[in-house]
Protein backbone atom coordinates (compact mmCIF):
# COMPACT_ATOMS: atom_id res chain seq x y z
CA UNK A 1 0.00 0.00 0.00
CA UNK A 2 1.07 3.37 -1.08
CA UNK A 3 0.44 5.82 1.51
CA UNK A 4 0.09 9.71 1.86
CA UNK A 5 -0.65 11.49 4.66
CA UNK A 6 -2.78 8.31 5.80
CA UNK A 7 -4.55 7.81 2.63
CA UNK A 8 -3.74 4.74 0.42
CA UNK A 9 -2.95 6.33 -2.66
CA UNK A 10 -3.95 3.41 -4.60
CA UNK A 11 -7.61 3.93 -3.82
CA UNK A 12 -7.40 7.82 -4.78
CA UNK A 13 -9.23 8.85 -8.17
CA UNK A 14 -7.50 10.05 -10.90
CA UNK A 15 -8.57 13.53 -10.02
CA UNK A 16 -6.86 13.43 -6.84
CA UNK A 17 -3.66 11.31 -8.03
CA UNK A 18 -3.47 14.55 -10.74
CA UNK A 19 -3.93 17.24 -7.77
CA UNK A 20 -1.50 15.43 -6.27
CA UNK A 21 1.15 14.92 -9.59
CA UNK A 22 1.01 19.07 -9.48
CA UNK A 23 2.42 19.32 -6.26
CA UNK A 24 5.33 17.43 -7.32
CA UNK A 25 4.21 14.29 -5.66
CA UNK A 26 6.01 11.37 -7.85
CA UNK A 27 4.19 8.72 -6.10
CA UNK A 28 1.27 9.88 -7.64
CA UNK A 29 2.31 9.06 -11.38
CA UNK A 30 3.37 5.98 -10.03
CA UNK A 31 -0.23 5.11 -9.09
CA UNK A 32 -1.00 6.29 -12.76
CA UNK A 33 1.10 4.26 -13.85
CA UNK A 34 0.44 1.39 -12.32
CA UNK A 35 -3.22 2.38 -13.50
CA UNK A 36 -2.53 2.98 -17.09
CA UNK A 37 1.28 1.22 -18.12
CA UNK A 38 -0.76 -1.88 -19.82
CA UNK A 39 -3.03 0.91 -22.18
CA UNK A 40 -0.91 2.83 -23.26
CA UNK A 41 2.04 0.02 -23.61
CA UNK A 42 -0.49 -1.65 -26.29
CA UNK A 43 -1.48 2.11 -28.04
CA UNK A 44 1.89 2.85 -28.49
CA UNK A 45 2.37 -1.01 -30.18
CA UNK A 46 -0.68 -0.27 -32.35
CA UNK A 47 1.31 3.10 -33.59
CA UNK A 48 4.58 1.23 -33.84
CA UNK A 49 3.98 -2.28 -34.58
CA UNK A 50 7.06 -2.93 -31.91
CA UNK A 51 6.28 -4.23 -28.62
CA UNK A 52 10.28 -3.28 -27.61
CA UNK A 53 9.68 0.54 -29.01
CA UNK A 54 6.30 0.42 -27.59
CA UNK A 55 8.07 -0.27 -23.84
CA UNK A 56 10.23 2.61 -24.91
CA UNK A 57 7.72 4.75 -25.97
CA UNK A 58 6.00 3.52 -22.71
CA UNK A 59 8.21 4.84 -20.23
CA UNK A 60 8.75 8.52 -22.17
CA UNK A 61 5.16 9.08 -22.08
CA UNK A 62 4.81 8.51 -18.20
CA UNK A 63 8.52 11.09 -17.72
CA UNK A 64 6.67 13.39 -20.45
CA UNK A 65 3.49 13.32 -18.34
CA UNK A 66 6.17 14.13 -15.34
CA UNK A 67 7.60 17.02 -16.76
CA UNK A 68 4.21 18.31 -18.26
CA UNK A 69 2.28 17.65 -15.05
CA UNK A 70 1.04 21.42 -14.57
CA UNK A 71 -1.08 21.13 -17.99
CA UNK A 72 -2.61 17.86 -16.91
CA UNK A 73 -6.31 17.85 -18.34
CA UNK A 74 -8.91 15.75 -16.91
CA UNK A 75 -11.57 14.11 -19.05
CA UNK A 76 -14.87 13.15 -16.35
CA UNK A 77 -12.11 12.66 -13.91
CA UNK A 78 -9.93 10.41 -15.67
CA UNK A 79 -6.32 11.22 -16.94
CA UNK A 80 -6.25 8.56 -19.34
CA UNK A 81 -7.02 10.86 -22.39
CA UNK A 82 -3.86 12.83 -21.55
CA UNK A 83 -1.81 10.17 -21.48
CA UNK A 84 -3.24 8.71 -24.50
CA UNK A 85 -2.25 12.35 -25.86
CA UNK A 86 0.99 12.30 -25.09
CA UNK A 87 1.46 9.23 -26.42
CA UNK A 88 0.28 10.15 -29.73
CA UNK A 89 2.86 12.63 -29.72
CA UNK A 90 5.58 9.62 -28.35
CA UNK A 91 4.96 7.66 -31.14
CA UNK A 92 4.83 10.13 -33.70
CA UNK A 93 8.29 11.14 -32.81
CA UNK A 94 9.55 7.72 -32.86
CA UNK A 95 9.11 6.97 -36.12
CA UNK A 96 12.65 7.17 -37.09
CA UNK A 97 13.43 3.99 -34.74
CA UNK A 98 10.17 2.69 -35.89
CA UNK A 99 10.97 2.98 -39.76
CA UNK A 100 14.09 0.90 -39.04
CA UNK A 101 12.19 -1.63 -37.07
CA UNK A 102 9.29 -1.96 -39.56
CA UNK A 103 12.00 -2.56 -42.51
CA UNK A 104 13.52 -5.38 -40.02
CA UNK A 105 10.27 -6.86 -39.87
CA UNK A 106 9.48 -7.33 -43.39
CA UNK A 107 12.72 -8.40 -43.88
CA UNK A 108 11.22 -11.44 -41.16
CA UNK A 109 8.42 -12.04 -42.86
CA UNK A 110 8.38 -15.53 -44.98
CA UNK A 111 11.16 -16.58 -42.75
CA UNK A 112 9.18 -19.79 -41.82
CA UNK A 113 12.36 -21.44 -39.47
CA UNK A 114 11.27 -19.52 -36.15
CA UNK A 115 12.98 -21.72 -33.26
CA UNK A 116 11.15 -24.18 -31.47
CA UNK A 117 12.22 -23.15 -28.12
CA UNK A 118 10.92 -19.70 -28.71
CA UNK A 119 7.16 -19.59 -28.84
CA UNK A 120 7.03 -16.69 -26.65
CA UNK A 121 9.29 -14.62 -29.51
CA UNK A 122 7.60 -15.80 -31.84
CA UNK A 123 4.37 -15.31 -31.19
CA UNK A 124 5.25 -11.93 -30.43
CA UNK A 125 6.94 -11.43 -33.81
CA UNK A 126 3.72 -12.56 -35.48
CA UNK A 127 1.92 -9.65 -33.55
CA UNK A 128 4.57 -7.13 -34.83
CA UNK A 129 4.53 -8.38 -38.63
CA UNK A 130 0.88 -8.44 -38.23
CA UNK A 131 0.48 -5.08 -36.69
CA UNK A 132 3.06 -3.93 -39.26
CA UNK A 133 1.26 -4.92 -42.17
CA UNK A 134 -2.66 -2.82 -40.68
CA UNK A 135 -0.53 -0.23 -40.40
CA UNK A 136 0.77 -0.10 -44.39
CA UNK A 137 -2.70 -0.36 -45.07
CA UNK A 138 -3.35 3.03 -43.06
CA UNK A 139 -0.31 4.60 -44.79
CA UNK A 140 -2.47 6.15 -46.80
CA UNK A 141 -4.48 8.26 -44.86
CA UNK A 142 -3.17 11.68 -43.07
CA UNK A 143 -1.42 11.06 -40.02
CA UNK A 144 -3.89 13.30 -38.01
CA UNK A 145 -6.72 10.63 -39.11
CA UNK A 146 -4.56 7.79 -38.30
CA UNK A 147 -4.63 9.43 -34.66
CA UNK A 148 -8.07 9.57 -34.33
CA UNK A 149 -8.45 5.86 -35.65
CA UNK A 150 -6.34 4.40 -33.30
CA UNK A 151 -7.61 6.35 -30.65
CA UNK A 152 -11.24 5.67 -31.11
CA UNK A 153 -11.38 2.40 -33.00
CA UNK A 154 -8.30 0.32 -31.54
CA UNK A 155 -8.01 1.77 -28.20
CA UNK A 156 -11.48 2.31 -27.35
CA UNK A 157 -11.98 5.62 -26.13
CA UNK A 158 -14.77 8.11 -26.78
CA UNK A 159 -15.30 10.39 -29.26
CA UNK A 160 -15.01 13.28 -26.33
CA UNK A 161 -11.97 11.43 -24.76
CA UNK A 162 -9.98 11.31 -27.96
CA UNK A 163 -10.95 15.25 -28.31
CA UNK A 164 -9.06 15.84 -25.33
CA UNK A 165 -6.36 13.14 -26.22
CA UNK A 166 -5.56 15.56 -29.44
CA UNK A 167 -6.70 18.80 -28.47
CA UNK A 168 -9.21 19.13 -31.03
CA UNK A 169 -12.81 19.48 -31.09
CA UNK A 170 -15.31 16.37 -30.74
CA UNK A 171 -16.98 17.57 -34.52
CA UNK A 172 -13.28 16.94 -35.49
CA UNK A 173 -12.86 14.13 -34.31
CA UNK A 174 -15.88 12.31 -35.88
CA UNK A 175 -15.29 13.63 -39.30
CA UNK A 176 -11.80 12.82 -39.11
CA UNK A 177 -12.76 9.08 -37.94
CA UNK A 178 -15.97 8.92 -40.91
CA UNK A 179 -13.60 10.11 -43.85
CA UNK A 180 -10.63 7.53 -42.74
CA UNK A 181 -13.22 4.71 -42.62
CA UNK A 182 -14.32 6.07 -46.03
CA UNK A 183 -10.87 5.87 -47.11
CA UNK A 184 -10.16 2.31 -45.25
CA UNK A 185 -13.47 1.08 -46.89
CA UNK A 186 -12.01 2.31 -50.47
CA UNK A 187 -8.79 0.96 -50.00
CA UNK A 188 -9.82 -2.39 -48.39
CA UNK A 189 -12.51 -3.23 -51.54
CA UNK A 190 -9.46 -2.44 -54.36
CA UNK A 191 -7.03 -4.54 -52.31
CA UNK A 192 -9.31 -7.68 -52.36
CA UNK A 193 -10.61 -6.68 -56.03
CA UNK A 194 -6.95 -7.52 -56.78
CA UNK A 195 -6.70 -10.37 -54.47
CA UNK A 196 -9.20 -12.01 -56.48
CA UNK B 1 -7.05 -6.39 -44.14
CA UNK B 2 -9.61 -4.39 -42.11
CA UNK B 3 -9.57 -2.07 -39.25
CA UNK B 4 -10.17 -4.80 -36.79
CA UNK B 5 -7.52 -6.91 -37.77
CA UNK B 6 -5.15 -6.75 -34.99
CA UNK B 7 -2.96 -8.32 -32.67
CA UNK B 8 -4.24 -9.17 -28.97
CA UNK B 9 -3.11 -7.36 -26.54
CA UNK B 10 -0.90 -8.19 -24.11
CA UNK B 11 0.61 -6.70 -20.65
CA UNK B 12 3.76 -5.56 -19.53
CA UNK B 13 5.80 -8.37 -17.90
CA UNK B 14 7.03 -7.91 -14.41
CA UNK B 15 10.27 -7.50 -15.22
CA UNK B 16 9.96 -4.40 -17.41
CA UNK B 17 7.61 -3.18 -14.99
CA UNK B 18 9.63 -2.96 -12.02
CA UNK B 19 12.73 -1.42 -14.25
CA UNK B 20 10.11 0.85 -16.00
CA UNK B 21 8.95 2.25 -12.49
CA UNK B 22 12.02 2.42 -11.09
CA UNK B 23 13.11 5.00 -13.58
CA UNK B 24 9.94 6.97 -12.67
CA UNK B 25 10.86 6.75 -9.14
CA UNK B 26 14.42 8.18 -10.04
CA UNK B 27 12.92 10.83 -12.59
CA UNK B 28 10.56 11.90 -10.16
CA UNK B 29 12.76 12.14 -6.92
CA UNK B 30 15.63 13.96 -9.29
CA UNK B 31 13.72 17.06 -10.44
CA UNK B 32 11.23 18.00 -8.08
CA UNK B 33 11.98 21.08 -6.50
CA UNK B 34 12.49 22.37 -3.17
CA UNK B 35 10.52 25.24 -3.76
CA UNK B 36 7.68 22.72 -4.80
CA UNK B 37 8.04 20.84 -1.89
CA UNK B 38 8.34 23.55 0.93
CA UNK B 39 5.22 25.12 0.20
CA UNK B 40 3.15 22.13 -0.32
CA UNK B 41 4.37 19.28 1.91
CA UNK B 42 4.21 20.02 5.81
CA UNK B 43 7.03 18.71 8.07
CA UNK B 44 4.74 15.94 8.80
CA UNK B 45 4.07 14.59 5.47
CA UNK B 46 7.35 15.43 4.39
CA UNK B 47 8.04 12.17 6.11
CA UNK B 48 5.23 10.21 4.57
CA UNK B 49 6.56 11.66 0.91
CA UNK B 50 10.45 9.65 2.32
CA UNK B 51 8.37 6.28 3.21
CA UNK B 52 6.40 6.36 0.23
CA UNK B 53 10.06 6.96 -1.93
CA UNK B 54 11.22 3.76 0.38
CA UNK B 55 7.61 1.89 -0.62
CA UNK B 56 8.11 2.27 -3.93
CA UNK B 57 10.86 -0.17 -4.82
CA UNK B 58 8.71 -2.46 -3.11
CA UNK B 59 5.73 -1.40 -5.20
CA UNK B 60 8.06 -1.90 -8.06
CA UNK B 61 8.17 -5.35 -7.30
CA UNK B 62 4.96 -6.46 -6.31
CA UNK B 63 2.96 -3.39 -8.41
CA UNK B 64 1.20 -6.82 -10.86
CA UNK B 65 0.84 -8.94 -7.91
CA UNK B 66 -1.13 -12.25 -9.25
CA UNK B 67 -0.91 -10.16 -12.69
CA UNK B 68 -0.15 -12.52 -15.55
CA UNK B 69 2.99 -13.12 -16.86
CA UNK B 70 4.77 -11.57 -20.67
CA UNK B 71 2.57 -13.48 -22.70
CA UNK B 72 -0.39 -13.17 -21.30
CA UNK B 73 -2.93 -11.84 -23.82
CA UNK B 74 -5.88 -9.28 -23.41
CA UNK B 75 -8.79 -8.45 -25.83
CA UNK B 76 -8.38 -6.47 -27.96
CA UNK B 77 -9.89 -3.31 -26.37
CA UNK B 78 -11.44 -1.80 -29.68
CA UNK B 79 -12.81 -4.80 -30.51
CA UNK B 80 -16.67 -5.20 -31.17
CA UNK B 81 -17.00 -1.18 -31.24
CA UNK B 82 -15.93 0.27 -34.58
CA UNK B 83 -19.16 -0.53 -36.21
CA UNK B 84 -20.88 1.91 -34.03
CA UNK B 85 -20.89 5.24 -36.09
CA UNK B 86 -22.40 7.84 -33.87
CA UNK B 87 -20.90 7.02 -30.41
CA UNK B 88 -16.96 5.75 -29.47
CA UNK B 89 -16.60 3.16 -27.16
CA UNK B 90 -16.55 4.03 -23.83
CA UNK B 91 -13.43 3.33 -21.43
CA UNK B 92 -13.83 1.68 -18.06
CA UNK B 93 -13.65 3.83 -15.27
CA UNK B 94 -10.39 2.28 -13.83
CA UNK B 95 -11.17 4.25 -10.33
CA UNK B 96 -14.23 1.90 -10.28
CA UNK B 97 -12.20 -0.97 -10.19
CA UNK B 98 -10.48 0.40 -7.66
CA UNK B 99 -12.35 -0.31 -4.75
CA UNK B 100 -12.95 3.21 -4.14
CA UNK B 101 -13.04 4.50 -0.49
CA UNK B 102 -14.90 8.01 0.37
CA UNK B 103 -13.11 10.49 -1.33
CA UNK B 104 -11.41 12.76 1.02
CA UNK B 105 -9.71 15.51 -1.70
CA UNK B 106 -11.42 17.19 -4.24
CA UNK B 107 -10.31 16.61 -7.92
CA UNK B 108 -8.40 18.61 -10.00
CA UNK B 109 -10.03 21.10 -11.62
CA UNK B 110 -9.55 20.87 -16.24
CA UNK B 111 -7.37 23.19 -16.77
CA UNK B 112 -7.48 25.55 -19.39
CA UNK B 113 -5.25 25.36 -22.49
CA UNK B 114 -2.31 27.70 -22.55
CA UNK B 115 -2.67 30.18 -25.05
CA UNK B 116 0.28 31.83 -24.79
CA UNK B 117 4.39 31.31 -25.25
CA UNK B 118 5.06 32.36 -21.85
CA UNK B 119 2.25 29.80 -20.86
CA UNK B 120 3.75 27.19 -22.74
CA UNK B 121 7.63 27.30 -22.66
CA UNK B 122 8.20 26.87 -18.72
CA UNK B 123 6.51 23.37 -18.97
CA UNK B 124 9.63 22.21 -21.17
CA UNK B 125 12.45 24.29 -20.42
CA UNK B 126 12.26 25.83 -17.27
CA UNK B 127 13.91 28.82 -16.91
CA UNK B 128 14.09 29.76 -20.59
CA UNK B 129 14.82 33.20 -21.64
CA UNK B 130 13.99 34.48 -24.73
CA UNK B 131 16.97 34.85 -27.63
CA UNK B 132 15.22 36.28 -30.38
CA UNK B 133 12.19 36.61 -32.46
CA UNK B 134 11.03 36.55 -36.01
CA UNK B 135 7.77 38.30 -36.96
CA UNK B 136 5.94 37.07 -40.05
CA UNK B 137 2.64 38.20 -41.93
CA UNK B 138 0.13 35.50 -39.64
CA UNK B 139 2.23 35.19 -36.42
CA UNK B 140 5.50 35.61 -33.95
CA UNK B 141 8.11 33.32 -33.37
CA UNK B 142 9.79 33.41 -30.50
CA UNK B 143 12.96 31.52 -30.17
CA UNK B 144 13.90 30.96 -25.79
CA UNK B 145 17.13 29.05 -25.06
CA UNK B 146 18.46 28.01 -21.21
CA UNK B 147 22.57 26.72 -21.44
CA UNK B 148 23.18 24.65 -24.26
CA UNK B 149 18.99 24.25 -25.13
CA UNK B 150 16.25 25.74 -26.89
CA UNK B 151 12.60 25.88 -27.48
CA UNK B 152 10.61 27.51 -30.58
CA UNK B 153 7.18 29.09 -29.88
CA UNK B 154 5.08 30.31 -32.79
CA UNK B 155 2.09 31.66 -32.11
CA UNK B 156 0.21 31.03 -34.78
CA UNK B 157 -2.72 28.87 -33.51
CA UNK B 158 -3.05 31.07 -30.50
CA UNK B 159 -3.49 33.99 -32.03
CA UNK B 160 -5.48 32.58 -35.03
CA UNK B 161 -8.03 30.90 -32.98
CA UNK B 162 -7.03 30.76 -29.55
CA UNK B 163 -4.90 27.22 -29.82
CA UNK B 164 -1.76 26.36 -28.10
CA UNK B 165 1.13 27.99 -30.10
CA UNK B 166 3.33 25.74 -31.37
CA UNK B 167 6.50 24.50 -29.46
CA UNK B 168 9.66 22.94 -31.27
CA UNK B 169 13.23 21.79 -30.28
CA UNK B 170 13.90 21.40 -26.43
CA UNK B 171 17.42 20.24 -28.39
CA UNK B 172 20.94 21.23 -27.84
CA UNK B 173 22.23 24.40 -29.71
CA UNK B 174 24.72 22.57 -30.63
CA UNK B 175 23.25 19.68 -31.83
CA UNK B 176 24.96 18.34 -35.32
CA UNK B 177 22.28 19.33 -38.23
CA UNK B 178 20.85 16.81 -40.25
CA UNK B 179 17.39 16.07 -41.58
CA UNK B 180 15.30 16.26 -38.48
CA UNK B 181 16.96 19.57 -38.01
CA UNK B 182 14.39 20.88 -40.08
CA UNK B 183 11.35 19.09 -39.67
CA UNK B 184 8.65 21.17 -39.55
CA UNK B 185 4.66 21.35 -37.62
CA UNK B 186 1.85 21.29 -40.15
CA UNK B 187 -1.28 22.98 -37.97
CA UNK B 188 -5.08 23.87 -39.28
CA UNK B 189 -7.05 26.26 -37.88
CA UNK B 190 -9.47 25.11 -35.40
CA UNK B 191 -12.46 27.59 -36.96
CA UNK B 192 -11.09 27.78 -40.55
CA UNK B 193 -10.54 24.37 -42.58
CA UNK B 194 -9.30 25.91 -45.52
CA UNK B 195 -6.36 27.65 -43.30
CA UNK B 196 -3.25 25.91 -42.23
CA UNK B 197 0.53 26.20 -41.38
CA UNK B 198 3.44 24.96 -41.69
CA UNK B 199 6.57 25.78 -39.56
CA UNK B 200 10.25 25.14 -38.87
CA UNK B 201 12.81 26.66 -37.63
CA UNK B 202 15.32 27.03 -34.51
CA UNK B 203 19.00 28.92 -33.64
CA UNK B 204 21.11 29.99 -36.53
CA UNK B 205 22.56 27.17 -38.18
CA UNK B 206 26.41 28.02 -38.22
CA UNK B 207 27.49 28.36 -42.23
CA UNK B 208 24.24 27.81 -43.30
CA UNK B 209 23.23 30.83 -45.74
CA UNK B 210 19.88 29.89 -46.79
CA UNK B 211 16.95 26.92 -46.23
CA UNK B 212 14.29 26.83 -48.65
CA UNK B 213 10.58 24.67 -48.73
CA UNK B 214 9.02 23.25 -51.56
CA UNK B 215 5.43 21.75 -50.73
CA UNK B 216 3.71 19.58 -52.97
CA UNK B 217 1.45 22.56 -53.99
CA UNK B 218 4.59 24.19 -55.60
CA UNK B 219 4.99 26.33 -53.55
CA UNK B 220 8.79 27.41 -52.64
CA UNK B 221 8.69 29.27 -49.17
CA UNK B 222 12.11 30.65 -48.11
CA UNK B 223 13.32 30.74 -44.15
CA UNK B 224 14.20 34.24 -42.95
CA UNK B 225 17.39 33.51 -41.55
CA UNK B 226 18.26 35.90 -38.75
CA UNK B 227 21.51 36.33 -36.53
CA UNK B 228 20.24 34.50 -33.87
CA UNK B 229 17.38 31.88 -35.40
CA UNK B 230 16.01 30.83 -38.67
CA UNK B 231 12.08 30.54 -39.16
CA UNK B 232 10.20 29.05 -42.22
CA UNK B 233 6.43 29.87 -42.00
CA UNK B 234 3.89 29.11 -44.96
CA UNK B 235 0.27 29.38 -44.33
CA UNK B 236 -1.54 28.22 -47.31
CA UNK B 237 -5.30 29.11 -47.85
CA UNK B 238 -6.16 26.93 -50.78
CA UNK B 239 -4.56 24.02 -52.52
CA UNK B 240 -4.25 20.21 -51.94
CA UNK B 241 -2.40 21.40 -48.45
CA UNK B 242 -5.24 22.63 -46.88
CA UNK B 243 -7.89 19.54 -48.92
CA UNK B 244 -9.32 17.68 -45.51
CA UNK B 245 -9.48 15.00 -48.67
CA UNK B 246 -6.23 14.88 -49.82
CA UNK B 247 -3.79 12.71 -48.50
CA UNK B 248 -0.46 14.19 -48.81
CA UNK B 249 1.90 11.45 -50.18
CA UNK B 250 5.14 13.88 -52.16
CA UNK B 251 7.30 14.92 -49.97
CA UNK B 252 8.52 18.95 -48.61
CA UNK B 253 11.58 19.21 -50.42
CA UNK B 254 13.79 21.24 -48.39
CA UNK B 255 17.55 22.37 -49.87
CA UNK B 256 20.29 24.00 -47.35
CA UNK B 257 23.02 26.40 -49.02
CA UNK B 258 26.01 26.18 -47.07
CA UNK B 259 27.91 30.13 -47.05
CA UNK B 260 30.56 28.33 -49.50
CA UNK B 261 28.14 27.08 -51.87
CA UNK B 262 27.41 23.82 -51.17
CA UNK B 263 24.15 22.11 -50.49
CA UNK B 264 22.37 19.53 -48.80
CA UNK B 265 18.53 18.68 -49.78
CA UNK B 266 16.27 16.76 -47.74
CA UNK B 267 12.94 15.14 -48.82
CA UNK B 268 10.82 15.32 -45.51
CA UNK B 269 8.05 12.97 -45.35
CA UNK B 270 4.35 13.62 -44.28
CA UNK B 271 4.03 12.59 -40.73
CA UNK B 272 7.18 11.60 -39.46
CA UNK B 273 8.91 14.91 -40.70
CA UNK B 274 5.83 17.08 -40.99
CA UNK B 275 5.01 16.44 -36.70
CA UNK B 276 7.49 17.77 -35.14
CA UNK B 277 6.06 19.86 -32.58
CA UNK B 278 6.57 18.85 -28.89
CA UNK B 279 3.65 20.02 -27.30
CA UNK B 280 0.53 19.29 -28.65
CA UNK B 281 -1.13 16.92 -31.77
CA UNK B 282 -0.83 16.98 -35.26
Amino acid sequence: MVTFGGIDMTELSDGELVDELRRGEGSSLGILFDRYADRIYNHCFRRTASWDTAQDATSTVFLEAWRGRERVVLHEDSALPWLYGIATNVCRNLTRKQRRHLAAVARLHGESDTPDHAEAVADRLDDERRMAAVLAAHDALPRRDQDVLSLVVWSGLSYEQAAVALGIPVGTVRSRLSRARRRLSAAVSEQEFHDD
Amino acid sequence: MTEHNLPPERRLDDQSRARMRAELTEETARSTTPRARSWLVPAAAAAAVASVAALGTVLMTNGDDGGPDRTEELAPAGSGTAGDQTQGPSVPDPGSSKGMTEQTLQAAPLTDPPATCADEVPAYLPGAAEAARTTYDEGLAVLFTKGQSWVLCDDWAASADGGAPTLLGNRATNDPAAEQTYALSQNYSMTNDSVAQFVAGGPTLPGVQSISYTFPDGHTQQAVMGDDMWLMAYVPTSGPLVDLETAQTEPIHVVVTRAGGGRASYDLQWGQDSCAQINHGC
